[in-house]
């Protein structure tokens, strides 16, 4: 019997609403609860790095961050819409990070439209999409908030159109953006080289063009560069990033140089406005103090891109063409004094020749035209390049002219990441023998030792200094050579008060230095990878390798905090069917082989019928050839019919695999279900009727 | 509406389970939803077109799926027991409306998760293809499962308000695609001329879909799980109402 129920229970029409209204309230509170998820994935895809979320968190300024996007494109090609999504959401997520400091907006830009105008004025790139010729776009845009100041150049930046195949450095990419933003100012960069990287002085009073590096005129675009050829000039640029280039160090091993002669004097040339020139009556060796100046300033967390050369080609060039005078800059560059502490080493004594990687060259003598490899000669392609690295990600090709390798000992402190490695088909080179050049002679000794030599690597980490007396001291040398005279004694106390203002000593590393160590420095030079031309002061460029964007890439990269140093590539989440892949690489392969017999066979039965037609043939009797060219035809279709149905062989394994595939799941499971069903069905009736 | 034994709740389950391998219609149940998730994965999410080790083309069609099979299992929850007088001999047992209302629900859903599981060979399938994110995918079958819980749970409300299976399942259907559907840009281009954007963010923030998207991917965000969570517990508290208004009656 139910009890008259005397409760003062709500009637059940308003328990419904209170339900309703509590879940709505719920969602309600919690809907502004972001970042607490447990992200399943194994690549972790949807959590940002430790060192994206800091360089969020530090943010000095505020940004703001703007993503163009047609939704059209995602529609046309779904590859893009997918990827946009991946774009919109880890703006959300560095969002999240930045506690207010990075805003973003994500605009459609209507063709003709007043946004659409606004994003081309910004720099994003449209692209032409299907008939109506209506353009696509898909770039980002990011510049610092609100001081009304919109001059791109001061930490607007923008990425014109987001290719998919940079898609695992989005979270490195926008990072960036968002710390170049934030710290507008750009960067300094050090310069310190022996040989003329800002071009010929004394062309200015030719009146002719300077013609600096084109790799260093690249640079500028981001980088404020100036030279730097003593401690003083160290101390006082004060750079954030120091760019060395096959510099000359006082004591050199073998060859002996001369100074350079005359002073330079410190006026930029023409067509290379801007670029700091060296100073006046300066001696560009690297003396003591510059050394020190640089150990310590690696010490300081400092960052730096080093070219060192054990064979530098020009110089030897010169060598050739002028022998007995004074070289202008050495053959052999090191900085021993440097790496050796850190545990690195490049031998002066060892150029690296890679076979399987040498630059194709004529080796052929008088009117001959051979191509053979010059293994001296080191033109790594991608594939020898870091992938996870975005300073070598995205190049495809560099060459290395007679590069040295560089040797990581066991005991090394610091951590070293190949960035460029050579094949395996190498070996030790004597620099010596490359004074003339003879690809011939070299691939007739060549004997790989099959052990993949290092050519350019990152280096960081924590490092004792070089000087651990501390700084030089400058002893005055007296003319009799004594130095124990009272002369000497003052001249000296004089000298080490007017020495340079050092800061004060540090003997251990207090962050982390991060360094590019490349072994060659005729890659920067730019016979070897651009063609640069004049046209009436215009400077025009065609860059035919990437050497000059890895090293914007290098100083870019080096450029940041160590927070956006530690990015790395993340994985992008395909996934491809590789069973698949396998199958059709065999079938390709195979399929590949057999087209060519065919192809083979196809053409010399077409040259043989040829033959048969030539009037200027012996002529055969009128009947043989009539049942040769009939014999020929029917082999010519018959090959026809090979090759097409070779064709159709190599997609048959894959649509059978796909076939099973599909029955095994739709109908597999469902049959078991239905057995068990018949099977229990029957034990139940069994059942009944034994009881 | 009284607490929750679980020893009552738990005789409820075994009882509801027992009935559902007795009878044919679960068994078709589970046949229909098996080929027809299958054939979706394979012929409409263009499964090997796309080329990547995932079950995306297989999750994307659950919600829709769900929104016509899971209220065919529902509606038979309450109606049918409603309809055909079992109803008060089920209420008259010792315990309390919201036992029975779990139990059932429990029931129904733990039958749902087999026909889930029995999905397993796909998963295999895409492991032999090559090598999926299997954390991502774990992370999707337990949204699906949660998933089908919510509509359940609709479901068994609906069920409970009326003796007619056929007029539950059809407003089962009604009320389930609005909740799915309420946040694709249909429902959301209908109304925002009338609301502000406010409103239809949060209307799309209501939505099983959008709940489902970031499960799918592999995250399993808070709101997401507090969404379903908080819904199946309001539809079952609206259930025991139901229930407790024909007890009354």
């Amino acid at each position: 019997m139910a009890k008259i129920s005397k409760k003062r229970a709500p009637s059940w029409g308003f328990q419904v609403l209170g339900a309703v209204v509590v879940f709505v309230l719920v969602n309600l509170g919690v809907a502004s609860l972001s970042g607490l998820r447990l992200d399943l994935t194994e690549d972790r895809l949807f959590t940002l790095s430790e060192g994206a979320k800091r360089v969020l968190e530090t943010m000095p300024n505020s940004v703001q961050m703007t993503l163009y996007y047609s939704k059209r494109l995602g529609e046309e090609v779904p590859a893009f819409a997918t990827y946009a999504s991946r774009v919109e959401e880890m703006m959300g997520e560095l969002a999240d990070a930045s506690d207010g400091k990075l805003s973003i907006a994500v605009i459609d830009p209507e063709p003709f439209s007043v946004l659409e105008d606004e994003a081309v004025e910004r720099g994003m790139q449209g692209v032409p999409l299907g008939d109506a010729g209506d353009e696509v776009y898909f770039g980002l845009y990011i510049e610092p908030k609100g001081d009304g100041n919109s001059d791109v150049d001061l930490g607007g930046g923008a990425i014109p159109f987001l290719q998919t195949d940079r898609a695992s450095f989005l979270e490195y990419d926008l990072t960036k953006m968002i710390w170049r933003a934030a710290h507008p100012e750009k960067a300094k960069v050090g310069v310190v080289s022996s040989k003329e990287v800002f071009g010929d002085p004394m062309a200015g009073m030719r009146g002719q063009p300077a013609n600096p590096w084109y790799a260093l005129v690249q640079a500028q675009d981001f980088f404020d560069l100036s030279y730097i050829n003593s401690a003083e000039a160290l101390i006082e640029k004060d750079p954030d990033i120091l760019l060395i280039i096959h510099p000359k160090l006082p004591a050199e091993v073998g060859e002996s140089v001369g100074e350079s002669g005359a002073p330079r004097i410190g006026a930029p040339g023409i067509g290379a406005p801007g670029i700091g020139a060296p100073g006046i009556g300066e001696n560009d060796v690297m003396d003591e103090n510059l050394l020190y100046a640089i150990d310590q300033f690696l010490l300081r967390g400092g960052r730096a891109m080093i070219f060192l050369d054990p064979w530098n080609e020009t110089t030897a060039g010169i060598r050739n063409t002028a022998p007995g005078v004074p070289l202008p800059y050495p053959i052999a560059s090191n900085l021993d004094r440097l790496l050796n502490p850190w545990g690195i080493t490049i031998p002066s004594d060892v150029v690296v020749g890679d076979r399987a990687l040498g630059r194709l060259v004529n080796a052929g003598g008088e009117g001959q035209l051979i191509s053979a490899p010059y293994p001296a000669w080191v033109q790594p392609k991608a594939e020898a390049m870091a992938q996870e690295d975005s300073v070598t990600a995205v190049l495809q090709e560099m060459l290395l002219p007679s590069p040295g390798k560089i040797l990581v000992s066991g005991d090394a402190q610091v951590t070293v990441s190949p960035l460029i490695t050579s094949s395996m088909d190498v070996m030790d080179l004597d620099p010596e023998s490359l004074q003339v050049p003879d690809p011939r002679k070299i691939l007739d000794i060549f004997e790989p030792d099959g052990d993949a030599r290092i050519l350019a690597a990152r280096i960081s980490g924590l490092v004792s200094t070089a000087f651990p007396d501390g700084p030089p001291v400058d002893i005055a040398v007296n003319p009799n050579g004594d130095p124990d005279t009272e002369e000497a004694a003052s001249a000296q106390t004089q000298t080490a008060q007017q020495g340079p203002a050092f800061p004060p000593h540090i003997a251990e590393s207090t962050d982390a230095m991060n360094v590019i160590l490349v072994a060659d420095a005729d890659m920067l030079e730019d016979r070897y990878w651009v063609t640069v031309q004049n046209f009436f002061g215009q400077t025009v460029a065609q860059p035919f390798l990437d050497n000059g964007t890895f090293l914007v890439n290098g100083l870019e990269n080096l450029n940041g905090s160590s927070d956006l140093l530690s990015l790395r590539a993340r994985r992008t989440g395909s996934r491809p069917f590789e069973r698949i892949d396998e199958i059709r690489r065999a079938a390709e392969t195979e399929f590949r082989s057999e087209e060519q017999a065919l192809q083979r066979r196809l053409a010399e039965l077409e040259a043989q019928m040829a033959a048969l037609e030539d009037p200027n043939a012996a002529p055969t009797a009128g009947e043989e050839a009539e049942t040769t060219a009939a014999q020929y035809t029917a082999e010519l279709v018959q090959t026809r019919q090979a090759l097409r149905q070779v064709n159709a062989n190599l997609r048959r394994d894959i649509e059978t695999l796909e076939s099973q595939i599909r029955l095994v799941n739709i109908l597999g499971t469902p049959s078991i279900v239905v057995l068990a069903a018949i099977l229990f069905g029957l034990y139940r009736r069994r059942q009944k009727r034994v009881a | 509406m009284g607490f929750l034994s679980p020893s009552s709740v738990m005789t409820i389950f075994k009882r509801e389970m027992a009935g559902y391998f007795t009878t044919p219609l679960a068994y078709i149940f589970i046949v229909v939803f098996l080929v027809a998730i299958s054939s979706f994965t394979f012929y409409l999410g263009a499964f090997f077109d796309r080329d990547q080790a995932d079950l995306q083309s297989f999750f994307q069609f659950h919600p829709w799926l769900y929104i016509v099979l899971i209220p065919a299992i529902a509606m038979r929850l309450w109606a049918e027991e409603i309809n055909g007088g079992t109803i008060e001999l089920l209420l008259t047992l010792p315990l309390t409306t919201a036992d029975a209302v779990l139990g059932k629900f429990l029931a129904a859903w733990a039958f749902t998760g087999i026909a889930l599981a029995l999905t397993a060979p796909l998963w295999i399938t895409v492991n032999f293809l090559g090598t999926p994110d299997n954390g991502a995918i774990l992370a999707s079958y337990l949204g699906s499962f949660l998933m089908a819980g919510g509509y359940l749970a609709i479901g068994s409300f609906i069920s409970a308000l009326t003796r007619n299976q056929v007029i539950a399942f059809v407003i089962s259907v009604a009320i389930c695609f609005v909740f799915t559907a309420s946040g694709s840009t249909l429902i959301a281009g209908a109304i925002s001329p009338f609301v502000g954007d406010g409103i239809v963010t949060f209307i799309r923030g209501l939505s099983f879909l959008e709940n489902f998207q970031d499960i799918m991917r592999g995250v399993l965000d808070m709101r997401d799980v507090i969404y379903f969570g908080s819904l199946i517990i309001a539809f079952l508290v609206c259930t025991t109402a139901a229930v407790n208004r024909i007890k009354h009656q």
